[in-house]
């Protein structure tokens, strides 16, 4: 498939607990479908174990390793009925026929897909064919549940009522579960910890909210959140950082050059009496959402954006303006008019630095 | 886009077709009509008739007298239908014999290509093996070598097989075709690769996959290599006739009609009542796998 040896996944070491949900998330070509593809026995492995349990597996075919997958275009067998889709693996592996029907059965209710067992792929709608998908993988009771982009063949109403569905069914059955997405969303929501991949190289691992709130160095930072987080430039002298004009809280930041992170609502307007840092914010383009607005403008401050794109590195070229963009999270009643002037104030605790040089946090 | 318009011009009666959007997106002008038809069918219905002829002029001769064949000019209408013919055809030659063989021939060529070609394709297509892009070249190349160049040495070669004068040296050099490979490799490739690691995983073998998912997505494919090789076979005249030599057993079809001609005589009648049944199980093929064919080949992207 690709010209010439490449190496998609690099020094990847992930351990993945009993009945765990983890999710792999990373911008696309980051090597996370190919890592889920070389737990499924998919792909070859250059170097290093894959183990299911206590078991190696690198030399194991897939379908002895006791797992099952769910494609993200579902790969389900489009001659088959929805019946036989579903007992497909049970048959291949010798059951049978009446243990299977039970089976089939069975995941059919479970699912609310025993009105369609004899239906073709052909026939059905995308969530219909995304449950089928789910069912062939259930009814095999597999150790490992592998999910490669299940919900992104949905529109968006059906993906967030899955999402909720898949949640449910992995508290129920608690089966083992990796699931790969670019969806940083999705990845929030389902993942009992998330693992944040970019070009093959493991970024961060840890449960959704620590990463959001602690990203581990700046491709992290923008990546996950959405609006990314704000990156600032800023001068460290004594502890004391500066951006802009702005001074901040006191940090232990070392001496020299650091990137400064502050979340969308980690910024609060405040009035012109108010004392302490405060940067003024030029409105350029506001976004009301309904239960929030979010204001698009900039700063008197040296840009820094991190790059969510690989080929672009760590961090993208600073802009040349000397005004860094910020985006804001407002409550609707706060919004600004285009083109005023917003006063706001980071919130304690809402700055992360980052050094310039390699984009990893520095612990405040 | 096309799928609105189509109807808009078939019966323009009930919505104004100038309130439709257009194949381009914007409104069409209403198109005048000087024909009741496609004026495209003031071309292609002559075409259509010049194609038929020799078929209806076959038909029509397979009816006459022997007389009547000869007469100038032509005689278009028999004026009593000589059924007779046909039966006459079967009884002063012999035409089960030939029949038969040719079926054996055809039906084994048939088998064994879809056979043998299935296999080797799906390894061209999935397997992966050292030169595989190698070997497949090469054999793509073999294509472009004419039958002339390649017929003495494969007459040698069934020779020192002892098959001259059966129908094994019809069979045996036919039993796979580097056509039926390349085209059921090229079809192999467009069947989505996920299919079958999902068949991998629910713990299918090689041979499964092949057999339970791949075979059974290229029905038209494989429909299509049946036909194109069950009419190379069955029409095939030139091989037939370099390597049955003397065993009248063993004629084929095309061999045997060809003996209506004579080096002074020609019964034209009974040739061509001969040639229509020859043409029977050939017809009945085409209609019964019509439908898979004309998708095969469309789903391909060859030419007919």
């Amino acid at each position: 498939m690709y010209p010439g040896p490449v190496v998609a996944v690099d020094d990847l070491s992930l351990e993945v607990g009993e009945g765990e949900f983890l999710i792999l998330v990373g911008p696309s070509g980051c090597g996370k479908s190919t890592a889920l593809r070389m737990v499924a026995g998919l792909e070859h492995v250059s170097h290093g174990t894959i183990s299911i349990g206590d078991r190696v597996v690198n030399d194991v075919p897939p379908k002895d390793r006791d797992i099952a997958m769910v494609f993200q275009n579902y790969a389900l067998y489009p001659h088959m009925t929805v019946e036989k889709n579903l007992g497909f693996g049970l048959r291949r592996r010798r059951m049978p026929r009446d243990d299977v029907r039970a089976r089939v059965d069975d995941v059919s209710r479970m699912l609310g897909l025993d009105e369609l067992l004899r239906r073709r792929p052909g026939q059905l709608s995308g969530g219909q064919r995304q449950r089928v998908a789910m069912g062939r993988a259930l009814v095999r009771e597999p150790e490992v549940f592998l999910l490669d982009e299940p919900l992104s063949n949905l529109d968006a109403k059906l993906r967030v009522q899955m999402r909720s569905e898949l949640k449910r069914l992995h508290d129920r059955i608690g089966v083992t579960t990796i699931y790969v997405t670019h969806d940083q969303v999705e990845a929030i929501t389902l993942g009992e910890r998330i693992a944040v991949l970019s070009q093959g190289v493991l970024q961060q691992v840890g449960p959704p909210q620590d990463v959001y709130d602690h990203p581990a160095n700046v491709f992290v930072a923008g990546f996950i959140g959405s609006p990314p987080m704000n990156l600032l430039t800023g001068v460290a002298v004594d502890g004391h950082v500066t951006v802009g004009e702005v001074e901040l809280e006191r940090t232990g930041a070392p001496d020299g050059e650091v990137l400064v992170g502050i979340r969308p609502e980690g910024l609060r307007p405040v009035g012109a009496e108010h004392r302490g840092p405060v940067f003024e914010v030029c409105v350029d383009v506001v976004e009301p959402l309904g239960d929030e607005v979010l204001v698009h403008g900039s700063v008197a401050a040296p840009d820094a954006v991190a790059a969510t794109e690989p080929e672009e590195g760590i961090l993208a070229a600073e802009s040349e303006s000397g005004r860094a963009s910020v985006i804001v999270r407002l409550p609707p009643e706060d919004r600004p008019a285009t083109g005023s002037l917003l006063r706001v104030t980071p919130l304690p605790n809402a700055l992360r630095l980052f050094d310039p040089a390699s984009g990893r946090a520095i612990p405040n | 886009m096309s799928s609105t318009i189509a109807p808009a011009r078939a019966r323009p009666a009930r919505l104004d077709p100038s309130l439709l959007p257009g194949e381009t997106g914007m409104v069409e002008r209403p198109r005048r009509r000087f024909l009741p038809f496609d004026p495209w069918h003031l071309f292609l219905a002559p075409l259509a008739v010049v194609m038929l002829l020799p078929l209806v002029w076959m038909v029509v001769t397979s009816l006459l007298t022997e007389a009547q064949t000869h007469h100038f000019p032509p005689v278009l209408w028999p004026g009593t239908p000589q059924f007779d013919n046909y039966l006459e055809a079967i009884r002063r030659s012999a035409f089960g014999t030939w029949f038969w063989n040719t079926m054996v021939v055809t039906v084994a060529i048939v088998i064994s290509n879809l056979v043998l070609c299935t296999l080797a394709a799906y390894a061209f297509a999935r397997v992966r093996f050292l030169g595989r892009g190698f070997v497949y070249f090469v054999l793509l190349a073999t294509l472009m070598v004419p039958l002339q160049i390649v017929l003495i040495p494969t007459f040698l070669i069934v020779k020192e097989l002892g098959l001259i004068d059966t129908l094994g040296a019809l069979i045996v050099p036919n039993l796979a075709s580097v056509f039926g490979i390349f085209m059921l490799t090229q079809f192999f490739r467009t069947l989505p690769i996920e299919l079958e690691e999902a068949a991998r995983i629910d713990g299918a073998s090689r041979l499964s996959i092949l057999l339970r998912i791949v075979v059974p997505l290229s029905l038209p494919a494989l429909a299509t290599l049946a036909v194109i090789q069950f009419m190379w076979t069955w029409n095939d005249f030139l091989w037939p006739l370099v390597t049955i030599l003397t065993n009248q057993d063993a004629f084929t079809l095309q061999l045997g009609l060809a003996t209506f001609q004579g080096a002074h005589q020609t019964t034209w009648h009974l040739l061509a009542a001969a040639n229509i049944m020859s043409m029977l199980p050939m017809l009945v093929l085409f209609l019964l796998a019509q439908r898979y064919f004309v998708r095969g080949i469309a789903t391909q992207g060859l030419k007919g």
